[in-house]
């Protein structure tokens, strides 16, 4: 509604409708207006209920103008308010404006008219109380209480007139036994309690004991200063009280100082200036500090001025002339550090090198360690800003720094981890290999080393020494589970493959093998279901019905039991095997039934198991049972976090109509959850994005600006593969065969320079570059790369960054983007 | 200006293993976690930064410390003797009582405008 000016209020507006105007000002807080509304009404007649409405409205604008700093104007609108009602319902706000203007002694005599009345608002009395307490000793006045007093107002004079006391006694300097009886005249529970405490905590010698006390004033309170002042002057560790004196104000500091006995006649105390140069910023206090050779120890003066050098890395000559030469490395790290504060990452990155070199040359072990900090350092800047290029710009900067952290110390564990697991990641397996075989030969009792001895060996299908690493894993920590449980799965895909070259007797000597990995009180599920299902099938064993219950047992028995016994049965035995008549019989009574949420849930979990995804010959009879049993759940309630793994397996049994009955009840239920709306689109276009309309590619656009889908890992990486069309559904895959078949894209205007660099920059380089910064810090990271090739130093930055992005585009598998 | 392990722990950047564990468990016999939980946690963070010799490298190396700056502002510090002769005027503690009360409204102030504001918010919302 548009505002109107109160000037042109016709004054032959009816009552009725002046008044409606009226209240309809005071509730949208348009006071001023209000003010002059309520006014002309009161003119007309002087109704209780106007002149009230009139005094909030004066309340309101006195609020506002406080609000802008403007105090003395709304001391006057509030007076307007005193002068209909007689006093002010929010005595705090007259007060804050009395205050704010530096008028104790007024704002004093006002809150004394408030003491043991109930003028003020409930919740406003409490605070109220304190701070006339607080007025009253900043500026006491005499005060006697009369024969009509209220109690409470004769109650609170008392307890006045006794911390006033009190406080006297102690500045008059008092002794301790003078002051103590005192301080039992003021109650506890009194507003002025705190000074109770105050005192009490002046006095004692125990500074654990004053701190109890001082802890039970609220610092916010008005007496919080005075509790912070006296805590600041307490006796403790020197770095506690420097550091409380430190974030002191300067009334606090100079009462702290004056009572720990620093203070002088001669002007302000050393620690004071020194703190004052402190709050100056680091120029103040380097200018402060380099005068102070004569009185303060000059290795330590010198000391503090290195450190503030990154602050300002111009007054390094200034800092050579007055403390001696620094050394190129020291020099080369303070502007690495300046440059950081700076957030310059490129001039930071070469300082940093620059003064790692340095480090490595002295030779000595300081040194070389020093130089693998540096580059450690390094690898942990590139994997958060994409403008540290690294030394070589056909190499993962993470890699190659992490590399150079090793040659000067290949003893730093946490390093080596940490490249392993790089390797691993972008798929450099023979340096991951490699890298493992080291790594095992110089920490040979480390369990996280010998783990990933495990995997790796594991992965060259290497059993027999993933066994070996195991048995030496254990023999370090012999608990440890992951080793434990990687262990069985190895030897149970090592019996899956003796049973599919139809040797049971293989397989089961294998899985008693298995045993010596299981732990009694951690027994492995599916060890017991595929004794007992190699026991049945090779009818090896008359206790095979039994283990393969216990099992099933283990593995939660029910649907989910069942199901995940059918599973390992498929993943043993050839594909098109018909399935234990036990397994099938089970399974074709629970699919009778309605599948529960927990179920749902905890059966599409095993389909996400790696060794399932891995063989879908074997398991896509059981996962398309599973999806079409689902067609009688799609209205239960599953969040959208339990939901991504059951759409996964919809997705991969390719019956979408049951994924967009799921999702179209689940953005019934929840509206606002736009991943809803992203499974619709799934369903609609069978998972091919190429097949979405230009309404559902806006829709997508849209959640992959939203915030909530930025920070959903789950659901990003979601689109991310559908947008990709990385799934692993059979479609998925036939699309990604006739990409690798098709790679000619057209590439247009930038196809000559783009095909020139990617000679130069290979698809893999630029995948990892995406990987490690994310697509468009991939993209600014590639440009730089580019710009530092003899070709790209003559193109202009724009030309880098389109032939970037098209080189993204064609590493992701993607079309070309239009420019 | 900062703080930083060495000085969080009261040693000297060139301090070794021994006396780095020495200061920390000293610290911990004084301020048990059961008694003083926050402070236990900054000494034990301290120490964590600092208990082997690269991490003491790195502290060195990659940010600036104020240990030579606690230590000069230690040096400035009264002695013992002189805290016994500590004084109090009441100048001074009405000057903390006003600046008690001024950021006492000041807070108040806030507090209101905060909430007039969530307030106008919400009438504009209906």
């Amino acid at each position: 509604m548009a505002k109107q000016n109160p000037r042109q209020i016709q004054s032959v507006a009816s009552t009725d409708v002046l008044a409606a105007q009226a209240a309809e000002a005071l509730h949208l807080g348009r006071f001023k207006e209000a003010i002059e509304f309520y006014k002309q009404l009161l003119k007309q007649a002087a109704r209780p209920d106007w002149r009230d409405a009139l005094a909030a409205a004066y309340v309101g604008r006195a609020k506002t103008l406080s609000a802008k700093g403007l105090f003395k104007e709304a001391e006057v609108v509030l007076g307007n308010a005193v002068a209909l009602g007689g006093a002010v319902k929010e005595p705090l706000l007259l007060l804050s404006c009395l205050i704010r203007q530096g008028q104790i002694e007024k704002a004093l005599a006002q809150a004394l008219r408030y003491i043991g009345t109930d003028i003020a608002e409930p919740h406003q009395r409490r605070p109220l109380s304190e701070l006339t307490a607080a007025l009253f000793l900043a500026r006491p006045v005499p005060l006697k209480s009369g024969d009509g007093d209220p109690p409470a107002r004769a109650e609170w004079i008392a307890a006045a007139n006794a911390a006033r006391a009190a406080l006297a006694a102690l500045t008059e300097q008092k002794p301790a036994d003078e002051i103590e009886p005192l301080l039992t005249n003021i109650p506890a529970r009194s507003p002025f309690g705190p000074v109770r405490l105050i005192v009490k905590a002046m006095l004692t010698d125990d500074p654990a004991k004053a701190r109890r006390l001082l802890d039970g004033v609220p610092p916010a309170s008005p007496f919080g200063s005075l509790r912070l002042a006296v805590e600041a002057a307490l006796p403790g560790e020197p770095a506690e009280v420097i550091g409380q004196l430190g974030q002191a104000s300067t009334a606090q500091r100079a009462f702290a100082l004056d009572r720990l006995g620093g203070g002088s006649a001669s002007g302000p105390p050393l620690l004071a200036r020194l703190l004052d140069a402190e709050r100056g910023g680091p120029g103040t206090l380097f200018n402060f500090l380099s005068k102070q050779a004569t009185t303060l120890p000059a290795a330590d003066i010198r000391s503090a001025c290195l450190n503030l050098l990154p602050w300002l890395p111009d007054r390094v000559i200034l800092f050579e002339k007055t403390f001696g030469k620094l050394s190129e490395a020291e020099k080369a790290r303070i502007l690495a550090l300046a440059a950081e504060t700076k957030q310059d990452w490129t001039r930071a990155e070469t300082s940093w090198r620059a003064a790692a070199e340095h480090f490595a040359c002295d030779g000595l072990r300081d040194g070389k360690l020093s130089a693998g900090i540096i580059y450690r350092h390094l690898a942990s800047l590139a994997l958060k800003e994409p403008m540290i290029a690294g030394e070589d710009p056909f190499t993962d900067p993470v890699v190659s720094y992490l590399k150079k952290s090793l040659d000067y110390d290949p003893d730093h564990l946490p390093a080596v981890l940490q490249l392993i697991k790089r390797y691993r990641d972008d798929g450099d397996d023979k340096d991951w290999h490699a890298l493992t075989e080291e790594a095992v030969q110089r920490f040979p009792a480390e369990s996280a080393v010998l783990m990933q001895a495990i995997e790796s060996a594991a992965t060259r299908k290497a059993y027999k020494k993933a066994a070996g690493f195991a048995k030496k894993l254990l023999a370090v920590d012999p608990i440890n589970r992951p080793a434990r449980q990687r262990m069985i799965e190895l030897q149970i895909s090592y019996v899956r493959k003796q049973m599919r070259a139809k040797r049971p007797d293989l397989a089961w000597k294998e899985l008693a093998g298995a045993g010596e990995w299981d732990r009694s009180d951690t027994p492995n599920a599916d060890l017991r279901i595929n004794r007992g299902l190699v026991g049945l099938r090779g009818g090896l064993d008359p206790e095979a019905e039994a283990r393969l219950l216990e099992g099933l047992d283990l593995a939660g028995g029910g649907a989910v039991g069942w199901f995940r016994t059918a599973l390992q049965d498929a993943l043993l035995m050839p594909p098109r095997q018909r399935p234990l008549s036990l397994i099938s019989d089970e399974l074709a009574r629970i699919l009778r039934e309605v599948p529960s949420k927990p179920d749902i849930t905890a059966i599409a979990a095993l389909f996400s198991a790696e060794d399932v995804r891995a063989d879908p010959k074997a398991t896509s009879e059981l996962l398309w049972k599973f999806v079409t049993w689902l067609r009688n759940a799609t209205h239960t309630v599953l969040s959208i976090a339990e939901f991504h793994s059951v759409a996964d397996a919809i997705v991969r049994g390719h019956l979408f109509e049951i994924l967009h009955a799921f999702a179209a009840v689940g953005k019934r239920r929840e509206p606002n959850e736009r991943l809803w709306r992203f499974y619709e689109i799934v369903a609609r276009t069978k998972n091919n994005p190429d097949w979405m309309y230009v309404g559902e590619e806006d829709d997508i656009d849209e959640m992959c600006r939203s915030p909530a889908i930025d920070k959903d890992r789950h659901g990003r990486s979601r689109i991310d593969r559908y947008l990709n069309g990385t799934g692993d559904d059979p479609e998925s895959r036939r699309r990604a065969r006739r990409r690798a078949a098709n790679d000619t894209h057209s590439f247009d205007v930038l196809e000559d320079i783009v095909t020139s660099f990617m000679e130069t920059i290979s698809q893999r380089d630029v995948q990892k570059l995406v990987k490690s910064h994310g697509r468009d810090g991939g993209v600014a990271a590639l440009a730089d790369r580019l710009t530092k090739l003899p070709l790209g130093a003559a193109l202009p930055r724009p030309l880098l960054e389109m032939v970037a992005t098209t080189m993204v585009a064609a590493a992701l598998g993607e079309a070309p983007p239009p420019f | 200006m900062m703080t930083d392990p060495f000085s969080t722990l009261g040693v000297d950047e060139n301090a070794g293993d021994d006396e780095i564990k020495r200061r920390y468990l000293a610290l911990v016999r004084d301020f048990p976690p059961d008694r003083e939980p926050e402070r236990f946690q900054s000494y034990r963070a301290a120490f964590e930064a600092l208990h082997t010799e690269r991490q003491r490298l790195a502290a060195k190396l990659l940010a600036t410390h104020g240990t030579a700056l606690t230590r000069l502002k230690t040096a400035s510090l009264p002695s013992p003797e002189a805290r016994q002769q500590g004084r109090i005027f009441q100048a001074q503690v009405t000057a903390l009582l006003v600046e008690g009360i001024e950021q006492a409204m000041a807070r108040w102030q806030e507090t209101s405008r905060t909430e007039t504001q969530n307030g106008a918010s919400r009438t504009n919302g209906t």
